[in-house]
């Protein structure tokens, strides 16, 4: 995949609230310059994974952040690390240019001027109170002041939750066109799964605190194909033991996983799934699979 | 050290209103009650010239007493303050974002700690000031209308303003350190039980004074030291009394020699674990803060 060192990694990263386990010992490893979707349903562990990455809470296991105990470390990772969870948690009692002020005070990675020129052309204007934005005006604002820290892993959590299509379609424009470089690690999670599918170069798929799959992006095709199936060939194509199948409009798609496409193919069109069908293949897969990255 | 003044930077930003904007409302307010008082009123001293003092131990004393109603001011505001802020993130869903910061919990905690002692008593002490100079300027319509009452100089006003001012920030700042484990006990428990915490603050050691009151109805035993030390506690340790007998007795460093009365009498060693109990409740709560995401 890379010969980049781990950016992150993880060995039996488990995490309860009370009697309630979240994650069941999950074993990951997140190379340096990949753009990673942690994908899962709500409840999967997403934000607890990217919680247990950021320091921000204590878990069980083993996991290391750029060669730092990130729950020992939060404060020393943070140097390298940005992220945005929530666009909604900006100070509200600032205004643009004290926000930035304090940042640049506060934060050795962070360049003004950087911040400053990703809000040229905006109606974000220094003067402006916190309080006074609109959620889309929040989004690109807090996106400004991470996008100008020099950081190695940048995390989103649901960063356009709330935002309409034209301010989640800019946010990843300019998230790809003016930050993402060569050493940067990007990981993401959302439930818009295919506005960020071009964008991906990895996937990992959560399901009740354990990794149902994680690989990259571009094995995809590699290892799941999607066929719909001829009306007269559906017996056959049971017998090949498919992953998942659904019905549309008197359709039948099914998924299979590590079957050759000389099988598949004569069965009907054969296809790639996309990251919301292979997604919703692998939530929805009734074999109990756990792990299986 | 400068990320240090940022953040107590940021914590005026958010708690200016009540050390910034109110008081220049009570002072607005209070002039303009003074001036309407003076002005329209037809108030006559009856007292002989021989029996007022000279116009700066006045001067002297009027300043030594806005320092002390603004020390009120500042303690109580504190308080509120105290009450709040170390919850503040959570409660205006700024934690994760304070978070993503490079700074340990435990230096946001200090800072908010720090700003008590510096910006806010800051602000306090030149709204001490401001009053001063009003008061000044009261008392010279005072002398103008009545002239029984003498003003002193600009000169002497103003040696006087920089003598008393000069002590009245140090009482701020003694009085912020005294009472710093008071404000530190609110702190720790807003930090869990967030806006619970002010009954609380009153609540929690008056149950253990009634059932300290109790035990000695019981056992006929005398004292209460729970009772007695928290009363002598938030006595303070200024003896007013004291305090204007030296400003009207010493023509000369009056304020210095209430200064010095001051350090002698303060008891340091109860001052050394007051501050020591803040430095553990602002430890302790940046470990409970270390471990808190959820706004």
């Amino acid at each position: 995949m890379t010969d980049l060192p781990a950016i992150a990694s993880a060995r039996g990263l488990t995490k309860s609230f009370g009697r309630k386990t979240v994650l069941h010992g999950i074993d990951f490893t997140i190379p340096a310059g990949r753009i990673y979707g942690l994908l899962g349903l709500n409840g999967a562990g997403k934000t607890t994974t990217l919680n247990t990455l950021l320091g921000l809470t204590d878990c069980g296991g083993q996991i290391q952040v750029l060669g730092l105990d990130p729950f020992r470390h939060r404060a020393k990772l943070m140097n390298d690390v940005a992220f945005v969870s929530d666009v909604a948690s900006l100070p509200r009692y600032l205004k643009v240019r004290q926000l930035f002020d304090l940042v640049s005070a506060i934060h050795p990675r962070f360049d003004r001027q950087t911040a400053e020129s990703f809000l040229e052309g905006t109606d974000l204007k220094p003067g402006l109170k916190i309080k006074t934005l609109s959620k889309g005006m929040l989004a690109q604002l807090h996106l400004a002041v991470v996008m100008a820290i020099d950081a190695k892993l940048l995390v989103l959590d649901e960063p356009t939750l709330g935002l309409d299509i034209v301010y989640r379609k800019r946010f990843y424009r300019r998230l790809l066109e003016d930050y993402m470089a060569e050493d940067r690690t990007l990981l993401i999670t959302t439930h818009q799964v295919d506005e960020i599918a071009q964008i991906l170069t990895d996937i990992m798929f959560l399901k009740d605190g354990a990794i149902i799959l994680d690989m990259p992006v571009d094995e995809i095709g590699e290892r799941f194909a999607q066929v719909i199936v001829d009306k007269d060939r559906l017996a056959d194509a049971e017998k090949l033991g498919p992953i998942y199948a659904e019905t549309r409009f008197g359709q039948t798609a099914m998924v299979f996983e590590g079957t050759p496409p000389e099988q598949l193919e004569p069965l009907g069109q054969v296809s790639t799934p996309s990251l919301s069908d292979l997604f919703v293949t692998m939530v929805e897969r009734e074999d109990g699979t756990r792990g299986e990255a | 050290m400068r990320a240090m003044t940022a953040l107590i930077e940021r914590e005026f930003y958010e708690h200016r209103g009540a050390f910034l904007y109110a008081p220049i409302v009570l002072l607005i307010i209070m002039t303009i009650a003074i001036l309407f008082a003076m002005l329209s009123g037809h108030g006559e001293f009856d007292l002989p010239p021989t029996q007022l003092p000279l116009g700066d131990a006045v001067y002297r004393v009027g300043v030594a007493g806005t320092f002390l109603v603004w020390s009120v001011y500042l303690i109580v505001g504190l308080f509120f303050y105290y009450a709040d802020s170390f919850s503040a993130d959570r409660r205006n869903n700024t934690l994760l974002f304070w978070k993503s910061m490079p700074q340990s919990d435990l230096k946001i905690l200090t800072s908010k700690a720090l700003s008590g002692i510096t910006v806010f008593l800051g602000l306090i002490s030149v709204f001490a000031i401001v009053t001063a100079v009003i008061i000044y300027g009261v008392l010279l319509i005072a002398s103008a209308l009545f002239p029984v009452i003498t003003a002193p100089g600009p000169i002497g006003a103003l040696w006087s303003l920089f003598q008393t001012g000069i002590v009245g920030v140090f009482f701020l700042a003694l009085t912020v350190l005294w009472y710093a484990p008071g404000l530190a006990w609110v702190a720790g428990l807003s930090t869990l039980f967030r806006r619970w915490s002010i009954p609380l603050a009153f609540l929690i050691p008056g149950t253990v004074i009634l059932l300290e009151y109790l035990n000695t109805i019981r056992s006929s035993v005398d004292g209460r030291p729970v009772a007695d030390f928290l009363a002598w506690r938030f006595e303070g340790f200024l003896d007013e009394t004291q305090a204007v007998t030296i400003l009207f007795g010493q023509a000369d460093n009056a304020p210095f020699a209430l200064l010095r009365a001051m350090l002698t009498t303060i008891d340091w060693v109860q001052m050394g674990i007051g501050l020591a109990f803040t430095a553990v409740v602002v430890y302790l709560a940046s470990e409970y803060r270390r471990r808190r995401i959820e706004a």
